[in-house]
């Protein structure tokens, strides 16, 4: 009697034949989980490709230190510090390499004379630790009034490619260098160039316009550092924060967390995206829900048969739920295809990165294992509750 | 030959059962009693209408009386849960239904298989005992056959293998022949006791099929709820 507890080989034969029996409702609950599927991975691949974004400055660059105001809010919003900072950092006992970056914003005039909001990055392109997706003989090569962005950028720079020109506060811009994947989505667009452009661009002090370059009192925001020995970090960090007290250092992965929580918290993305996600497995789950039940209604007679034989309500269980487990595992197929092509074709059309990573299918399959055996619930309860002597009824 | 020498292999005193949600005056069986002992052939004889299903489908399990006991195999029903019943049916009953109950997504083999399957049966033994009970049927060359790809005749032989090849103590069957012609009834009856009397399992047909008559040991009158 203890094979009745178990789901004898052809139950699971019976669950299957009834998942294929009809094609047609097979494809409607595919389609069901393949549209869930496609969302949950579009949904958590915009997430992490926000996320991720938001930190690819930080954490394509080579520095093991990130130096700022102690009033640092977040990588774009920090106070300005002395010039003089990158001095004193490479004095400091352990640092191997120390380089000023700044932080500006402006607006781009393209040569149409449409205006882009824009963030310039004033950093030194030769020997700098910043790893922006283009070659450092390219960036070593930019001159004055050259500038660097994302190929995904062009588009709101109205800029054809390299070579396209356009003015900030007046003065000549030109795109020298494309780089990759060194935007965050959210932000404007970063325009990387010299310190000497940058200031040029946008003065901050009399003494700026004047000068119309960097020099020894244009502030910056940002000192990058290295470190002679990767062990060393911590006890460097200590010595710049005790030779600077107004300054706090950063190793890379404290300021790129530092950064991802604010732009998190800040756009409240990860809820809204939570919603939508939802808002497709709940769709999904009452296609295969209804499915289901319009499944077990046209065998009920069936399943009166198989409990008047004597047949355990487990394995009646085990048919539907290997029912819904076979839908999950089918349209989790075609939905890991849809959402992949989603997020090549954002990728190539608007340069948005979705990021659809291991993590993130394992999550929208497991997503789908539940929605279709919560799905299934129901329609267990009606199998489980019809009455066995149905099969003696003519 | 029945074995009256040993307790009824079914025995029902004195049962009383009614419909959810009727009264008392509308019950269907009223003091309803019957003996049948192991390898006996009893035909349920009555009107429509007159408790003969009723009474099968409480001597199986699948009601559970008002009043009274049934037994089978000299398990007390009443004292059983659901699921105690179900391994019970699983393993001591077999069942022939009026409309065959085939399952439609299954073959033939898979058919007769499922019960045996479900019953802890190994898979080579359950195969091997699935196509020997079919080709006893005479369906040997019909086995791997869906229900749609067979007559009524043979699906109602499928169902006879189905009840057969676990080898059960006992066989309810209801109304066996009502959805078969003449011939293929009197084939399928021929059958079922045939083979039933082979391997010394009682069987209990409910029906008003006269022609089932000359096939059976006893025939028991059920009306107005109770056996005559």
């Amino acid at each position: 009697m203890r094979g009745a507890r178990t789901l004898g080989p052809n139950v699971r034969t019976l669950a299957l034949r009834y998942v294929l029996e009809d094609v047609p409702r097979l494809v409607a609950s595919l389609a069901g989980i393949a549209f869930a599927v496609a969302l949950v991975l579009v949904q958590t691949g915009i997430y992490s490709g926000f996320v991720r974004s938001t930190t690819l400055l930080v954490d394509n660059s080579d520095a093991d230190l990130w130096v700022a105001s102690r009033a640092m809010s977040y990588l774009e919003i920090t106070l300005p510090i002395p010039y003089s900072w990158v001095a004193k950092i490479g004095a400091i006992d352990g640092v191997q390499h120390a380089e000023p970056l700044v932080l500006r914003s402006a607006i781009w005039q393209s040569a149409d004379g449409t205006l882009d909001y824009i963030r310039v990055i004033g950093f030194e392109p030769a020997g700098s630790t910043l790893r922006l997706g283009a070659s450092p003989e390219a960036l070593a090569a930019m001159r004055r009034g050259d500038v660097a962005t994302d190929a995904a950028q062009l588009a709101s720079l109205h800029a054809s490619g390299v070579g396209a020109r356009g003015t900030i506060r007046g003065l000549p811009a030109r795109v020298a260098v494309i780089t990759r994947a060194s935007q965050p989505i959210v932000s404007p667009t970063f325009l990387y160039t010299s310190l000497d452009s940058a200031v040029a661009w946008t003065p901050l002090s009399l003494n700026e316009i004047m000068d119309g370059q960097h020099g020894s009192g244009s502030p910056i925001n940002y000192v990058l550092v290295r470190v002679r020995s990767p062990g060393s970090v911590d006890t460097v960090r200590a010595s710049i924060e005790h030779a600077l007290p107004g300054a706090r250092a950063f190793p890379r992965d404290e300021m790129a967390a530092i950064t991802r929580t604010f732009w998190v918290e800040r756009t409240k993305i990860g809820f809204l995206l939570l919603l939508g996600a939802s808002l497709g497995v709940f769709v999904g789950g009452i296609v295969v829900a209804q499915i289901l039940y319009a499944s077990v209604n046209e065998h009920l007679r069936e399943y009166g048969t198989l409990k008047a034989l004597g047949i355990a309500d487990r394995s009646l269980y085990g048919t539907i739920a290997l029912q819904a487990v076979t839908i999950a595992a089918l349209g989790y197929l075609p939905g890991l295809a849809i959402g992949v092509a989603i997020a090549f074709a954002a990728a190539a059309g608007r340069g948005t990165p979705i990021e659809i990573t291991p993590q993130g299918a394992l999550l929208a399959f497991a997503v789908a294992l539940f929605t279709c055996v919560a799905a299934a619930f129901l329609a267990v309860q009606r199998a489980v509750r019809v009455d066995p002597a149905l099969a003696f009824s003519a | 030959m029945p074995d009256t020498t040993h307790p009824p292999v079914v025995a029902a005193d004195a049962v009383y059962y009614r419909y959810p949600g009727s009264v008392a005056a509308d019950d269907v069986l009223r003091g309803a009693s019957l003996d049948v002992a192991a390898g006996e052939i009893v035909l349920l004889r009555g009107h429509s209408g007159s408790g003969k299903t009723t009474l099968l489908s409480v001597l199986a399990g699948l009601l559970s009386p008002a009043r009274g006991t049934v037994t089978v195999t000299g398990a007390d029903l009443g004292g059983l849960d659901r699921g105690a019943r179900a391994r019970l049916r699983l393993a001591k009953v077999g069942f022939v239904f009026q409309r065959f109950q085939l399952i439609a997504a299954l073959r033939a083999r898979e058919n007769v298989e499922l019960v045996l399957r479900a019953g802890g049966v190994s898979p080579r033994d359950a195969r091997r005992r699935a196509l020997e009970t079919l080709d006893a049927l005479g369906l040997g060359a019909k086995a791997e056959r869906y229900p749609r790809e067979l007559s009524g005749g043979e699906q109602q032989r499928v169902g006879i293998a189905r009840a057969l090849a676990k080898r059960p103590a006992v066989i309810f069957a209801d109304e066996p022949t009502s959805s078969l012609d003449s011939s293929s009834g009197a084939e399928a009856t021929a059958l079922l006791c045939g083979l039933a009397r082979t391997n010394g399992a009682a069987v209990v047909i409910a029906s008003h099929d006269e022609r089932i008559a000359p096939f059976v040991d006893r025939i028991v009158s059920v009306a107005d709820g109770r056996c005559e």
